[in-house]
């Protein structure tokens, strides 16, 4: 992975530093809040209900045991003994006090971290391939790509206050893992006819209260242009992106009022006004970077045949069902830990399972680990004479749930537990469902479907791209979810379609019931998935069982 | 509709309510209700001089239980009164 140079290293030293004193002047009175407001949320801190929760990033979802480790120190040392993973794979701490944020900052700094480019109207945090560099399908490694990004984005003087926030996504497979067609940009790895590698460029997709699919800006620019052509692209939407209406000023809405057409003339107008331009990253500049991220030695692990441990332990055989991928590498696999157990709240993690995660990543996995956007923890490289022994102490620390992809792998976003902009709960409607399809063990039976939640339309849980999607809102006082059909945040990207009138909780949980028991019954067969179900029968069945015939309810 | 004045510590973030001694409390029980627009407007204007204290004063709706004890109606106000849902954390933790 990156290791920062002392230029990288001075850079967020001196980002503490200059923060301590900002807070220093917040607590003697010299700052109102309003002051104070962009300076904490340029450095990734909020005021949420209960308390300051401070962001910290992961760039594009990657740690080793050092990190993970402090990530664990933070939790114990200064908030409640845990962290919950965002979708943005990102590490959120939700009890912190703002006169322990700079000592938490410089915590981070000691191990190349921060909370840059976590909040506010600037280019975040980029985001990634969970499976980058590990991949069978892989063209490339996307995190380069990423970390090319960051470098040119970080600090940038013209970007620090754009209209709104502005997500960047890279993926380096066919298969998009990273939903980048729903990010400000989407990038893909692709080869042309020739060969030569570059990006299918994906513009204004989003989810939010307006979700939008990422229009395909240009199906091929070579990977020396990249930095011009998304240089181009937020220098179009800087200047012309709406700072009138904050619900109209994501770049999505720029391309609808200018149509695709219109958005690439001006774009392009940019583009090639910068194209011999010396600011271009040199060759040199590029391979460095590429350079960081050259995979582990994988010819050190040794050919195993994991079928002879499936028949010693059943549990590992059902766990690796599900949590297990194949690896670019025959005598690799990549091991997926669900951060999921049903019954607990999605995404979180203690302490103690992050040391756990960093020691199994250390002795036996190259020192890698990732952060899902779909909130769970990734090792990439795992030796395949290591699975069982993985297993057994992920078993141990409560890690070794068998549901990734499966319909209790649910991500939620925290929402009215602790989020200020929540209009309903979302967790403990996480936990129910989870829980209650574990009581019915017809998990495996269902197949892969993925749920996902948000407590209000600002859409961080991804309810939209969902199989099964379920928006929280507030109906005068009275928490109502609304359920969506058929979302797919891959390369085959829909939004979902929502099946008519919300639910109160205690509903919700019998309506997805009812949803599940129609492609239950109705499937064709068990290689018939849910969502390939709901494309070839659309919304008809599930409005039926759910809503009865009308003036029948139905439950 | 009865009001009462809200809102998070400053150093610690932890949510407080204004007392009738315009002191700041973290127990919702203690915090004074206003039955006048009057009375919240000036609790507001007192809050404008604690920047140096809190952050982000706002007044929310309550209602009276029947032992008197104010009590908010919207759902995110009585979870941050009593904490979160998922975990025995925040203020439920402090009572008694």
């Amino acid at each position: 992975m990156y290791s920062y140079n002392d230029f990288d290293k001075n850079f967020v030293r001196q980002r503490v530093h200059e923060f301590r004193g900002q807070v220093q002047r917040r607590i003697d009175g010299v700052l109102t809040e309003e002051e104070f407001l962009p300076l904490r949320l340029q450095n990734g801190l909020y005021m949420q209900i209960h308390s300051y929760m401070l962001r910290i990033a992961i760039p594009y979802g990657t740690l080793n045991s050092k990190k993970l480790r402090q990530l664990a120190l933070i939790a114990e040392k200064y908030d409640k003994g845990y962290g919950h993973f965002t979708t943005r794979q990102n590490i959120q701490y939700n009890w912190i006090k703002l006169s322990d944020v700079a000592d938490v900052l410089s915590d981070l700094a000691e191990v190349d971290m921060h909370a840059i480019q976590t909040s506010g109207n600037c280019i975040r945090n980029v985001t990634s391939d969970h499976f980058a560099g590990a991949a069978v399908d892989e063209i490339e490694d996307p995190r380069p790509t990423a970390e090319l990004l960051r470098q040119w984005s970080t600090g940038h003087p013209e970007y620090a206050f754009l209209p709104r926030k502005f997500k960047i996504a890279v993926t380096g497979s066919p298969h998009d893992r990273a939903a980048i067609a729903f990010h400000d940009i989407g990038l893909c790895t692709v080869r042309n006819d020739d060969g030569e590698i570059g990006y299918k460029i994906y513009i204004g997709g989003g989810l939010g209260r307006m979700p939008r699919i990422g229009r395909v800006l240009s199906e091929f620019i070579p990977k020396i242009q990249l930095l011009n052509y998304v240089d181009s692209i937020i220098h179009v939407y800087n200047r012309f992106g709406r700072r009138d209406n904050i619900h109209r000023a994501r770049i999505k809405i720029l391309v609808d009022d200018l149509g695709l057409k219109e958005a690439r003339r001006q774009i392009y107008e940019h583009y090639n006004s910068l194209k011999n331009e010396s600011r271009l990253p040199s060759t040199d500049v590029i391979k460095f970077i590429t350079d960081e991220f050259s995979p582990p030695d994988f010819s050190t692990a040794k050919e195993h045949d994991l079928e002879k441990d499936f028949i010693r332990s059943l549990s590992l055989k059902n766990w690796a069902e599900t949590n297990l991928t194949s690896h670019r590498d025959s005598n690799h696999v990549i091991v997926s830990v669900s951060l999921k157990k049903p019954g607990s709240t999605p995404g979180d993690a203690t302490a103690k399972q992050m040391r756990v995660l960093a020691d199994l990543a250390e002795q036996y996995a190259y020192d890698e680990l990732r952060v899902s956007h779909e909130q769970n923890i990734i090792l990439p490289h795992v030796p395949k004479q290591h699975v069982m022994k993985i297993y057994n102490k992920l078993n141990e620390a409560d890690l070794a749930t068998p549901n990734i992809g499966m319909v209790s792998d649910i991500i939620s976003c925290p929402g009215m537990d602790y989020c200020k902009l929540a209009t309903a709960r979302s967790i403990p409607i996480a936990k129910q469902i989870a829980t209650r399809f574990c009581e019915l063990k017809t998990e495996r039976d269902i197949g892969p479907l993925k749920i996902k939640m948000s407590g209000c339309i600002n859409a961080c849980g991804h309810h939209h791209v969902g199989h099964i999607g379920i928006l929280g809102l507030d109906r005068g006082g009275v928490e109502n979810y609304q359920i969506t059909l058929g979302g797919d945040g891959t390369e085959d990207a829909h939004i979902g379609k929502c099946i008519g009138p919300g639910f109160s909780a205690d509903k919700l949980i019998k309506a997805i019931e009812a949803i599940i028991n129609v492609y239950l019954n109705d499937r064709k067969n068990r290689n018939e998935t849910f969502l390939n179900f709901y494309r070839r029968v659309g919304l008809s069945p599930f409005k039926l069982a759910i809503y009865g015939l009308p003036g029948v309810a139905y439950f | 509709m009865k009001k009462i004045l809200t809102a998070n510590n400053l150093l610690s973030g932890k949510v407080i309510y204004l007392t009738s001694e315009k002191k700041w409390v973290e127990n919702l029980a203690n915090a004074v209700v206003f039955d006048k627009q009057e009375d919240s407007d000036n609790a507001l204007t007192f809050a404008d001089t604690q920047i140096n204290k809190l952050q982000s004063a706002y007044l929310i709706d309550v209602v009276l239980t029947s032992d008197g004890t104010p009590m908010p109606i919207s759902n995110q106000e009585l979870i941050r009164a009593a904490g979160p849902t998922n975990y025995f954390h925040g203020k439920q933790t402090e009572k008694n």
